[in-house]
């Protein structure tokens, strides 16, 4: 058995439309009506794991058995070779490509001016969609079908094609530049993201770059939305939130006024939406971040990628939204969702992701006392490889773990797991403060004997977090996350979590009211 | 041109394979009736059923409007789909694409297989155009590195990248340059050397990027940088410096067939720039070899099928005036004889005169009249080249001496005046043009029974001087035959055959520059 195989890989991902198009073409392929590609396709189609004895043995004596490795690997290239006939047309760069093919094909053939008209038709949609590299292969093409009548006119052109090119080629070289900043900006930021450092000026002189600080540096549109979400990402980096919101709606205006650039390739405008309802989030604009989500979700897309990574960032959205507002019925029907949809995206998603959107249905099932749905899911999340860059969501995991089992009377298991979180947080207990007072705070708390002691256990907790973090900045952050507070809240008054929360959201709208 | 006439004439082009293939694809594309209506109509555009008025009214028809842009559409797409895997650049672009589709199906190691496909041809055929794309995906497959990762890698493309743009960049400069070296060529062609004025070619040659050996940074560049001075020398008849640069391009072609091969066009034009070079410099068996290389060449390009032709066949015409070797002569009339009736159509108009001519004059040379005859009456029917008096003129002569070889006296007084007129409308004479008005004014007026012998004689020493003395006259005059010894046969009543093919020793061939590359500045 071997499960990784290429080709029986390649062919579990093609869906029915691609299935029924790869026939018809390998009929194409063959003069002989139903080819061997087909008989062999179907064979390993039909396997739910890949089984080459069994292929071997249905096709014992045949060709196909005989040269299997080279059947596969033909197989192969004739599946690669009907997708692309399928879908050349689905995309700008792809029916861009088949144009300059076009073009070539006219050329020998001696039909030059079609060969121009063809070469021009490629070049509009070059620059509809700002294809800036295939620019200069239709410039060369451009050039090489240039009519040779009036040698004036010809010296022109080619001094109107050197200057083009070098136009081009500074363009080019401008985007690449900004493409390499936005690599390079990920690293420079990725220990202030979560906290790791608090060392800024990386990032202040990262910002002082002619490139990064002047706006007109930028020479086309994808150079400035790389320019932009630059900008917005070191400002996320500096805490500077109301400036990550100012450039992540610039990005967005951006993808609105040039539709054709920048929401032709899905993978770029999911990002940019995501980056957007970030920062909407980190702002508190609700409302402008439902409307991201559901442009979001609107992406049309054949991309499996993409649609998993439509639906991570649109779900870690909406569990934001909904658990910031307190709509917990909204709450329940998007954990019911995932519940549903994770597993068909769960393939492609990305795994801090994975380990978010689990975490954070744990959570909503725990706000809507499910604590057996809510086991289900953290320990679906735990059992996750972790990302060591975000122990911040860690943490927030193993505390839910504990409050959890806290919740279903398994106090040993409380005990347990509390110890080896205090050894968890020792190391980063200045990053999070918080969560330390806590855990120390409850580390006794299976040994309280009566609702008095507990109550007195969790009145200490409550007012060393308070005098730590001054309460309200701590409640605002924690909206959406796992609020020590409110559960410190729900178990002094009786109250469930998710009525306190509601309590709170209803006096903030009225404070905000008047 | 109408739709209908440019699909017939696509159609016309289509090999027997390409026709057998689109059967094949039109036939298994869909299910519905429109395929078989768009092939009906391929198959009478192709046996030429179509009648021009049938065509006419059908074309009127909305219904065959729609079959034949139908048709088109099939067309375009089986062509592309047979050559894709043909030539690099397309197969390029199909590996991009299936680079793209295997992303999105989230397969990324068989994507970077596929990538890395795209990125050796390109490497292989030095395909610059293409680097920004292949390198634009692959940093986008390296989101799924650590950011340390990334980071370096971003670094590696965009010095890969500039790289890349940087040679692109002298790679469209010297191809720039290369097009105004043409055009300045074509600007005065066979003037200029009379006038030897060449100070827009010495300042052109002065530029720093034509002066210094190493600005051209990749082969492309290297081949312009090289055939830029091939021209130049040519233009300014520097036969040696034309044959070094042009000897360089050849090795240059061998030495890199992957970039300079495969492209038909290039490497014909380089065999092309030899031929020339190593006709110019006599070397007869290095024009013939040149000659054999072309005709080598296997392309399924028309346009490049119609080069080869005329190439191959100057450069054995011109081995012909060096070797005078009958069988040489004889193959290469056979060659234009089988080559003229396939390309005929498609010859520019200064071809569509000069390999007539030559075979009219090569025809005589053998002895074959109405070859000549033949020959001549398809040149002249051209239309005037006024640029290329030195084949005119000869042309005009042969046509002359093979009616007076097939004793059509009545054809041959209406060639002698048209000759006369011709030479009369002239601003400028050769020796030999202006003997030969002298002798026909006084052929005219003669009355002496003996004119024709007094006519042959003065002319015989009028133009065995002008070739002693004259210079130009020789090199315009003196390529094809050997005038002086066929009005002697005349004079003397030989048979002027195979004996009046010049029979003197070719002068030795010069020995070719041995130039030294030039000095790095």
């Amino acid at each position: 058995m071997k499960n990784n195989d290429d080709l029986f890989q390649l062919i579990k991902t093609l869906n029915k439309e691609e299935k029924q198009f790869f026939r018809l073409y390998a009929s194409r392929v063959s003069t002989k009506g139903d080819s061997n590609y087909v008989r062999l396709f179907n064979a390993i189609d039909k396997q739910e794991e890949y089984d080459e004895k069994a292929i071997r043995k249905q096709f014992v004596g045949q060709s196909i058995e005989k040269f299997l490795a080279s059947s596969k690997h033909e197989l192969y290239g004739v599946i690669l070779k009907s997708l692309h006939a399928k879908t050349e047309e689905e995309s700008p760069e792809a029916k861009l490509r088949m144009l300059l093919h076009y073009a070539e094909v006219l050329a020998v053939k001696g039909h030059e001016e079609q060969a121009r008209n063809t070469v021009n038709e490629a070049r509009q949609l070059a620059e509809t969609h700002e294809l800036l590299t295939y620019l200069p292969e239709i410039l060369h093409l451009e050039f090489s079908y240039m009519p040779g009548d009036d040698k004036e006119q010809q010296l022109k052109r080619a001094g109107a094609f050197y200057d083009e090119h070098q136009q081009v080629m500074r363009k080019l070289e401008n985007r690449a530049l900004y493409e390499r900043l936005d690599k390079q900006v990920r690293f420079l930021t990725q220990n202030l993201a979560y906290g790791h450092s608090n060392n800024k000026d990386a990032i202040s002189s990262f910002l002082e770059k002619p490139e990064i600080a002047d706006e007109r540096h930028p020479l086309t549109v994808m150079a400035r939305y790389y320019f932009h979400h630059i900008r917005a990402l070191c400002a996320f980096n500096l805490r500077n939130f109301e400036e990550t919101y100012n450039q992540s709606k610039l990005v967005f205006e951006l993808s609105q006024q040039h539709a054709p650039i920048l929401q032709h390739d899905a993978a770029r405008y999911i990002s940019l939406l995501h980056h957007y309802s970030n920062a909407c989030s980190v702002t508190g604009r609700m409302e402008e971040m439902k409307e991201v989500c559901r442009r979001i979700r609107q992406v049309q897309t054949n991309d499996e990628r993409l649609k998993a990574r439509a639906f991570q960032y649109s779900t870690n959205a909406e569990f934001n939204i909904y658990l910031a507002e307190a709509n917990f019925d909204a709450v329940e029907k998007l954990a019911q969702r995932v519940e549903d949809e994770l597993p068909q995206y769960r393939q492609h998603m990305e795994r801090v992701f994975v380990l978010i959107i689990c975490g954070q249905t744990a959570y909503s099932w725990f706000l809507l006392e499910q604590h057996n749905k809510a086991l289900k899911w953290l320990n679906e999340a735990l059992n996750l490889v972790q990302v060591n860059h975000r122990d911040d969501i860690t943490l927030m995991l193993r505390l839910l773990e504990v409050l959890l089992h806290f919740e279903l009377g398994n106090h040993d298991l409380v005990d347990y797991r509390l110890k080896a979180l205090i050894r968890y947080i020792s190391p980063r207990a200045d990053r999070f403060k918080t969560e330390a007072i806590f855990i120390q705070g409850i580390r006794k708390i299976t040994t309280a004997n009566s609702r008095e002691q507990l109550h007195q256990i969790l009145r200490n907790v409550k007012a060393a977090i308070d005098n730590e973090t001054g309460g309200d900045a701590y409640e605002k952050q924690m909206k959406a996350h796992l609020n020590l507070n409110i559960w410190l809240n729900g178990k002094l008054s009786g109250v469930p979590m998710r009525e306190l929360r509601k309590q709170n959201e209803a006096e903030t709208k009225k404070r905000v009211a008047e | 041109m109408k739709e209908h006439a440019i699909l017939h004439q696509l159609i016309k082009t289509f090999s027997k394979s390409e026709k057998r293939y689109f059967k094949l694809f039109a036939s298994r594309g869909t299910n519905n009736g429109s395929d078989e209506a768009a092939i009906r109509l391929f198959d009478q555009f192709d046996k030429q059923e179509l009648k021009d008025e049938q065509r006419e009214m059908e074309t009127q028809s909305a219904a065959f409007s729609e079959t034949a842009l139908r048709l088109n559409d099939l067309i375009m797409k089986s062509l592309h789909s047979f050559h894709e895997e043909k030539t690099p650049e397309p197969r390029i672009r199909a590996q991009l694409h299936y680079t793209e589709l295997l992303l999105a199906k989230g397969l990324e190691k068989h994507a970077r297989q596929q990538l890395k496909v795209a990125r050796d041809i390109a490497r292989k055929h030095e395909l610059l155009e293409y680097m920004p794309a292949i390198l634009e995906l692959e940093l986008a497959m390296a989101d799924k590195d650590n950011r340390e990762v990334q980071y370096k890698k971003a670094q590696l493309f965009y010095d890969e990248y500039c790289d890349a743009l940087s040679r692109l960049e002298v790679q469209s400069l010297y191809a720039k340059l290369l097009k105004e070296v043409n055009l300045f060529a074509q600007r005065t062609p066979y003037q200029r050397s009379k006038k030897n004025d060449f100070a827009d070619i010495d300042t052109f040659l002065a530029m720093h990027e034509v002066k210094a050996e190493q600005g051209p940074s990749s082969i492309r560049s290297q081949f312009f940088f090289n055939d830029i001075h091939v021209v130049a020398a040519y233009i300014k008849a520097d036969y040696n410096t034309m044959y070094f640069y042009s000897s360089r391009l050849v090795r240059m072609a061998q030495e890199h067939p992957d970039v300079l091969q495969y492209e038909t066009e290039k490497y014909v034009s380089i065999l092309s720039r030899h031929a020339s070079a190593s006709a110019l410099m006599r070397l007869p068996h290095e024009l013939l070899e040149t000659a054999r290389l072309l005709r080598a060449i296997n392309t399924t390009d028309e346009r490049q099928k119609v080069k080869i032709f005329v190439n191959a066949m100057s450069a054995e015409f011109n081995t012909c005036v060096l070797q005078r070797d009958p069988d040489l002569i004889r193959k290469s009339l056979q060659q234009l004889e089988e080559g003229y009736e396939t390309f005929h159509r498609r010859l520019d108009s200064t071809y569509a005169f000069l390999l007539p001519a030559q075979g009219a004059m090569w025809a005589f040379v053998m002895g074959d009249m109405h070859k000549a005859l033949h020959w001549s009456e398809i040149a002249l029917s051209t239309g005037s080249m006024h640029d290329r008096e030195d084949i005119m003129l000869p042309l005009r002569i042969t046509q002359i001496q093979s009616l007076y070889e097939l004793g059509d006296f009545e054809k041959l007084r209406q060639k002698t005046r048209a000759l006369y007129r011709y030479l009369m409308g002239k601003t400028a004479h050769y020796r030999i043009e202006k003997a030969l008005v002298e002798h026909i004014r006084s052929l005219a007026r003669s009355t002496a029974a003996n004119k024709e012998k007094q006519f042959f004689t003065g002319l015989r020493d009028s133009i065995a001087a002008a070739l002693t003395e004259s210079p130009d006259d020789r090199r315009f005059f003196g390529g094809y035959t050997d005038l002086v010894a066929w009005i002697d046969s005349k004079v003397l009543g030989a048979a002027p055959l195979l004996p009046l093919l010049n029979e003197e020793e070719d002068p030795a061939p010069k020995k070719p520059a041995r130039k030294t590359a030039r000095k790095k500045s």
